[in-house]
């Protein structure tokens, strides 16, 4: 961790974006330029750069297309598109094509799951993709259309608010009222009130915000900071998006209140490449609050504060999505989650104590502050007061954003949402947990169920090994690759889950999936590490018959396809005669 | 001078300087928790290797990342963390190509030193047999990244004078590999480059010229609790005339027969032996089908062709107990470094080479009396079954009969060190 | 329509072999082959490692003769390094040949007494349950366990000096890792806790009056089993003797003329080609300038004995001589005289292994020389079964970037093919119904080889190559030579 300040290496991955961008990769000469004047190792920009998903080391054309591979893009039609897309542009999937203009690649879930298939050109997005318009795009490229027009606008989809006043989110909104609350109240009393609206953090982690935000301004150091984790990442969630698209000053105000509550002096929103095309909405944010007179300069609130707030653009990692994973990569290196020896709050962002909140939970703190926590304790549950974004997306009528109060039931909710022939849902994305429809009376709330945000409906029709394959190709692709359980870990469980869709298991080789799940539960060295399993585990519990009927017992002998085995022999073989 | 903290380590009270890391701390208070990556002069503790598993409070953690602070009870000898601490070495093994045989390391190898102290016959994990390379650019150093555990030692230890970083991590996830800076490399002088070698659990880092596989003898784990016991001591077999004789069959797939040999190599001891063990299929008879059921099976090499895997499976059902002996039965071994070449240029090289003027193209062996080969070779658990497994390269001879009486006249038996070997 | 025999696995040899036997509607045998069904591929997974690596890697192509691919790797690799072997100490060369000598000792004993003692103690026709080492031990406990104490001395030598007694490793780069103790040359004198090598060298004598006692008995069966005209080749020393560590490459027809001259053995590619059949993974070297028909040769203890002029241990040379005067003016070209053959190599490892013992450069403390890398290696040995070779290249930063074998056996291919025709045909021919003793005749002529399979398919060569194709009908339609 570095304990120095170093300004523009923090930078690097602005560097390597403004080379990629120019030309579509980063060059050798690229890599030495930048190590020669960030006064570094090659090699140590080169382990930046390749670690991000978005930074080519070869050119990877003119415009680039990126093909989400989300479960729920498989669901709904990537194979079409997949296809199109080669056909179309005469490429071949992972490279460019012969006249290098078009580059096609797979990338994790882009927080579009309600308007599947979906894609980025150049991180332009494009939703609700048919073969048809692949054709129609490529053409209209061809002759030198421009992608801002021909890019969708992205629906938010807001389907449901809690009825009567009830909302706390999407309700009525105008920049200013929270901050006007700060002209009145210490630091102390934004915390103390946070306190006592008990808001939980709503990134997943389900932190009090208040301990959080008063450890943090408690700990020593030169300078605090406020980091906005935007980098939504988890398959299935797209709130934070209709946050930032819909009430993007509602963000912009949560900050500045965390900051003053804090001491911070600057706001760092780590907002995922993924989400370039929300940079106007932010910024026009940004630009609104220094009009205002609450950023860039000292502001009324009743102790002295002065904050501005900047946008670092992340490049391409789930992982990043962790909070220390997050600081890393805002310093400009590779986003590796850290040991817990210490935490961001006692030493974060170069070293200076720093709190990193997830988009909804700084949207919920301005409101809390703008409408009194008694308002936000009235809703909700005891445990969990308050309303909840939820992001429901799949085999439903009416995919898109939820505010729920906390409480609702899984059976209120797969009626809302409009559930066509529910076989179960995918309750926080891959690293949460499978609940079978029929538990209809499951609660979403702390006191049984939590959920971070991601719900993944699934009808009867849907093959649950399918889901599960596709979610440990997610972990094995996103693990950051420091520890051996995760890295090596979801390999092994994605041979493993082969067999069984081979049918060559046995049930010896269940147990061991069992095992080897909570293995990686145990060692490993992030949360992304702990929880990679969790899904595949909890499925094999509440659905054992499916897994039961999906092994064959064969004695003494293993599964092993001989024939298989056979194949490049007889291949080569039969090229020669 | 730092405050004096009491801890326990499963209920044994320990002291420590407080925040002293918790495996230095352990090993002063007589507790050795098996680690890899912990090296001591790094901190933040690097804790990737995830070997030192222990608990904390009830709650697991890398042992290297905690430090010893007043009050704490921590975990360490329970059956759940040892098993653990022996998966994640049997990780290493199944994701890496450990080919301990060839390797310069082998016998000081910190990796393979605790595969033998945790007592690791096979790995639970289907060996992954990912190709990686060795790299030979640098100017001292050779990079075998078949062996790398990714245990970041060398990414933060091994800096130029001028303070600039050699090492670093490229890529993500299951590609994830350490690179070398070529230009940061040449700045290193030759004791750097040995200092970098040392410093390194594996063999995955060497300097040309200056390292080369050792014989057995006077390498560090040869000599390190050489006569300790892998398993608890008792008498040895106990005779039995007049008892009807027990049957063991044997065979070698892919194996290069020295399993075999260390079987003989027992002596003398070979004419008692035979009083109470008849030997019926087997290289060393005439009987060359299955003419009766055989209490063992020792099988010698893994799979590579569809023979070897009919051999096997006839061993299975014959047999009720099977024993892998030695390298090549338990994960492939050495003949499984052709899993990283495709199996048609394996066959060009050897029949193909050149012979396109060739009317009918280029020849490979193929006949209705030759087996067919497979895509790669297996080790002999994907295939059926076994029920023992015994490490070597070959075993030696006393491992193997000890495992034997064990298994057909119930003898009590320890193995100790000097005979649990990979190499 | 006729019917194929198979015999398999050939038994009581190293490695994977099988026997088929194709008889025509008369009973006749009309084709007999000898199929090695390994391959592994060594010469191609080994390239792209570092060359310091290999001694210890090619050792693993075999159990019984690890040994000889260690040295001949070993001298490959001195010449990487820019030595060649009488650039090195005279420790280091007394070592590596103690260590040569000792496991061609304990090879030629654990053939002889485990493998193929059963066929001439218990005849052709014993039953299956009895050919086999355990009753040996039983019905002749004396010979069984000279037999292993003989194997022990020599599995002891290579314990003692490379570390352990099977894949062990003795030689580093321009030398050995070390020389001898005082205290480990005399275990191996002093008989106490191991035979002395004195009586290694008594007990050889021994089974030398025991084979030639056997072939007065038996000569009528002896003299023509599997008695067929080939070459023979083998190393010799700058005098003609019998050479089996370093020496130079001498082939000779069947009639005794030389067809290959003492030729250094880093030339040796210049003079060997390979032919590939079909029905078999092993290929089939010949000399070039003879062709695939005439320029095949044996190695291995007859070919050796064939070859050479005179063995340079007095009663080793004496026993050679009472070979000669049996076989006559000419090669001896019978394979049962392969067993002879080998006891006299037994004995003249002893006689050289007592030699080395009381030379007092083994306990010496110059190990290792230095030279300047080179781009190419060759080694060059006579393992127990053959001549044996290694070559490899390794660019300047380390890499092996080629590698050729050709091992021992390979040589012994078409030898073992025809033995198997003419023994097939003899035992088998004409017969309506075959007997195990027949089959069991058969091996017994591929035993006499002493084969090591495994080493031989190691499979892979940038020999020139001769392909052959058959049609259905077995006529040759096509063949090309490619270099």
């Amino acid at each position: 961790m570095t304990t120095t300040h170093h300004s523009e290496k923090t930078l690097l991955l602005n560097l390597l974006w403004a080379c990629q961008d120019a030309k579509g990769f980063i060059s050798n000469q690229d890599i030495f330029d930048i190590a020669a004047k960030l006064d570094v190792s090659a090699i140590e920009v080169e382990g930046v750069c390749t670690f991000y998903h978005f930074f080519h080391r070869k050119p990877a054309g003119k415009y680039i297309i990126y093909l989400n591979n989300s479960i729920l893009s498989e669901l709904k039609g990537y194979a079409a598109i997949r296809k199109a897309l080669e056909q179309a542009t005469g490429g071949h999937w992972g490279g460019v094509d012969a006249t290098g203009q078009f580059g096609l690649f797979d990338t994790s879930c882009i927080g579009l799951s309600d308007q599947e298939p979906a894609m980025l050109i150049n991180f332009y997005p494009f939703v609700k993709v048919t073969p048809e318009r692949v054709f129609q795009l490529i053409s209209a490229l061809r002759a030198g259309a421009s992608l801002a027009e021909l890019a969708d606008t992205v629906e938010d989809h807001l389907r449901y608010v809690p009825p009567g006043d009830r909302a706390i989110f999407f309700r009525d909104f105008a920049p200013g009222r929270a901050l006007q609350r700060l002209t009145t109240l210490s630091p102390q009393q934004v915390i103390d009130e946070i306190r006592e609206a008990h808001l939980l953090g709503m990134g997943g982690a389900f932190f009090p915000t208040a301990d959080k935000w008063q450890i943090c301004r408690n700990n020593p150091g030169e300078q605090h900071y406020l980091v906005c984790n935007a980098d939504e990442g988890e398959p299935g969630t797209f709130k934070d998006r209709v946050l930032m698209n819909r009430l993007p000053e509602l963000l912009i105000e949560g900050m500045i209140v965390g900051g003053y509550a804090i001491g911070a002096a600057e706001g760092i929103i780590y907002l995922r490449a993924e989400y370039r095309y929300l940079l106007p909405r932010l910024e026009a944010a940004i630009a609104t609050y220094k009009q205002l007179g609450w950023l860039g300069q000292p502001t009324p609130a009743k102790e002295s504060f002065t904050f501005d707030i900047r946008i670092q653009m992340g490049a391409g990692a789930y992982v990043c999505g962790e909070e220390t994973a997050l600081l890393d990569s805002l310093m400009g290196k590779r986003g590796e989650p850290w040991p817990k020896v210490f935490f961001p709050v006692e030493r974060g962002y170069l070293g200076q104590p720093t709190s990193v909140n997830n988009v909804e939970t700084l949207c919920a703190a301005a409101r809390i502050i703008e409408l009194g926590a008694n308002k936000f304790r009235s809703l909700g549950t005891p445990g969990s007061p308050g309303t909840k974004l939820l992001s429901v997306a799949g085999d439903c009528r009416f995919p898109g954003i939820y505010e729920i109060e906390w409480g609702m039931t899984v059976g209120e909710l797969l009626g809302f949402c409009g559930a066509e022939d529910p076989y179960f849902i995918q309750v926080s994305g891959p690293s949460g947990i499978c609940v079978p429809a029929a538990e209809q009376s499951r609660c979403i709330c702390h006191e049984d169920l939590l959920c971070g945000g991601s719900v993944m409906v699934f009808n009867t029709q849907r093959d649950l090994l399918q889901v599960m394959i596709n979610f440990t190709e997610f972990f094995k692709k996103e693990s950051c690759g420091v520890c051996t359980p995760c890295r090596a870990g979801n390999f092994i469980l994605g041979r493993k889950l082969d067999l069984l869709k081979r049918g060559l298991a046995r049930p010896a080789d269940l147990e061991e999936i069992r095992q080897w799940g909570q293995l990686l539960g145990v060692a490993s060295r992030c949360g992304l590490g702990k929880a990679s399993a969790h899904a595949l585990i909890n499925a094999m519990q509440k659905f054992p018959a499916y897994f039961q009927q999906r092994v064959r017992a064969k004695g003494r002998e293993k599964g092993f396809d001989l024939d298989r085995a056979l194949g490049d022999y007889r291949e080569a073989v039969e090229q020669t005669s | 001078m730092k405050k004096i903290v009491n801890f326990t380590i499963d209920g044994k009270p320990c002291q420590a300087p407080e925040g002293e890391n918790l495996v230095k701390a352990a090993a002063a208070n007589g507790i050795k928790i098996p680690s890899l990556c912990y090296y001591e002069h790094i901190d933040p503790p690097l804790g990737t290797c995830r070997v030192c598993m222990v608990k904390v409070d009830k709650k697991a953690f890398a042992a290297c990342t905690i430090k010893a602070k007043e009050g704490m009870q921590v975990e360490f000898n329970v059956p759940e963390l040892n098993d653990a601490r022996k998966a994640m070495v049997e990780m290493m093994f199944a994701e890496g190509n450990h080919f301990c045989p060839a390797c310069e390391k082998s016998g000081d190898c910190d990796l393979q030193g605790l595969g033998y102290r945790l007592g690791v016959t096979i790995s639970r994990f289907p060996h992954l047999f990912l190709n990686r390379f060795i790299d030979y650019r640098p100017k001292r150093i050779v990079v075998e990244h078949n062996r790398c555990i990714l245990c970041r030692r060398c990414v933060e230890e091994v800096n130029t004078k001028d303070g600039f970083p050699v090492f670093s991590f490229l890529n993500r996830g299951a590609s994830t590999e350490v690179r070398v800076d070529y230009d940061q490399e040449a700045k290193l002088d030759e004791e750097e480059a040995i200092k970098a070698m040392h410093l390194c659990p594996t063999g995955a880092i060497l300097v040309r010229g200056k390292t080369q596989p050792r014989p057995r003898g006077e390498r560090k784990y040869d000599l390190q609790d050489a006569g300790q016991t892998v398993s608890t001591p008792k008498a040895g077999m106990a005779p039995l005339k007049g008892q009807p004789k027990k049957v063991i069959a044997t065979t070698s797939l892919a194996g290069c027969f020295g399993c075999h040999m260390s079987l003989l190599d027992i002596d003398e001891e070979l004419m008692d032996v035979i009083e109470v063990v008849d030997i019926s299929k087997s290289p060393l008879t005439d009987i060359k089908k299955f003419n009766r059921r055989c209490d063992v099976g020792l099988i010698e090499g893994g799979c590579c062709n569809d023979e070897n895997v009919e051999v096997l499976k006839a061993f299975r059902a014959n047999c009720d107990i099977l024993v892998a002996v030695g390298e090549c039965a338990i994960w492939g071994g050495l003949p499984a470094m052709r899993n990283f070449v495709p199996l048609e240029e394996c066959l060009n090289e050897a029949y193909g080479h050149a012979t396109s003027d060739l009317e009918q193209g280029k020849v490979i062996p193929h006949h209705e009396d030759l087996p067919e080969l497979l895509d790669r070779v297996y080790g002999c658990n994907e295939i059926v079954e076994i029920d023992y497994y015994i490490p070597g390269c070959p075993p030696d001879a006393s491992h193997i009969w000890k495992v034997l009486k064990n298994i057909l006249f119930g003898a009590d038996y320890s193995i100790i060190k000097s005979e649990f070997k990979y190499d | 329509m006729g019917k194929k025999i198979i015999i398999d696995p050939v038994t009581r040899v190293e490695g994977h072999g099988r026997v088929t036997v194709h008889l025509d509607d008369h009973n006749e045998v009309s084709e007999a082959r000898f199929h090695i069904v390994e391959f592994r591929g060594f010469e191609r997974f080994i390239q792209g490692h570092p060359y310091w690596e290999v001694p210890a890697l090619v050792q693993r192509l075999c159990g019984i003769c690890p040994v000889s691919h260690h040295l001949a790797a070993a001298k490959a690799v001195d010449r990487l390094e820019g030595l060649d072997p009488e650039d090195l100490s005279p420790t280091a060369d007394k070592i590596r040949r103690m260590l040569h000598y000792g496991q061609i000792f304990q090879s030629h004993a654990l053939h002889f007494f485990y493998l193929a003692a059963p066929d001439l103690l218990f005849g052709l026709d014993a039953p299956v349950e009895q050919r086999n080492v355990a009753a040996l031990a039983i019905a002749n406990k004396e010979l069984a366990r000279k037999g292993i104490l003989m194997r022990k001395f020599g599995q002891e030598i290579i314990r003692v000096i490379a570390g352990k007694r099977i894949h062990g490793i003795a030689a580093v780069p321009g030398g050995v890792y070390k020389s001898m103790t005082a205290e480990e040359r005399d275990y191996f004198l002093d008989g106490q806790e191991l035979p002395s090598v004195d009586q290694m060298i008594e007990w050889s004598l021994e089974v030398l009056a025991f084979i030639k006692n056997y072939h007065e008995k038996n000569a009528g069966w002896l003299d023509v089993f599997a008695a067929y005209t080939s070459g023979h080749m083998g190393l010799v020393n700058a005098d003609g003797a019998l050479e089996l560590y370093h020496g130079r490459l001498r082939a000779i027809d069947a009639q005794g003329n030389i067809t290959l001259k003492d030729v250094p053995d880093e030339y040796y590619r210049r003079y060997f080609s390979e032919g590939v059949e079909r029905w078999t993974y092993l290929k089939f070297p010949y000399l070039t300038h003879l062709g695939r028909d005439k320029g095949w040769n044996r190695v291995g203890p007859l070919a050796r004995i064939n070859v050479c002029d005179y063995i340079t241990t007095p009663l080793a040379e004496k026993e050679r001589q009472d070979f000669k005067a049996y076989s006559g003016v000419m090669p001896n070209n019978r394979t049962m005289f392969y067993h002879w053959a080998r006891l006299i190599e037994l004995l003249h490892c002893a006689e050289i292994m007592r030699d080395l013992l009381h030379d007092p450069d083994i306990l010496g403390s110059d190990l290792v020389r230095t030279g300047q890398r080179r781009s190419e290696g060759i080694g060059v040995v006579e393992a127990p079964r053959g001549t044996l070779i290694h070559h490899y290249e390794a660019n300047e930063r380390g890499k092996l970037t080629r590698c050729n074998l050709i091992v021992s056996t390979t040589h012994n291919n078409e030898a073992m093919n025809r033995a198997v025709r003419e023994v097939a045909r003899q035992s088998m021919g004409g017969h309506p119904s075959i007997t195990d003793a027949m089959l069991n005749q058969v091996e017994v002529a591929i035993r006499a080889y002493d084969p090591c399979l495994s080493c031989a398919t190691h499979a892979v060569g940038q020999m020139p190559l001769q392909v052959s194709l058959f049609d259905a009908n077995g006529i040759l339609i096509d063949e090309r030579l490619r270099s």
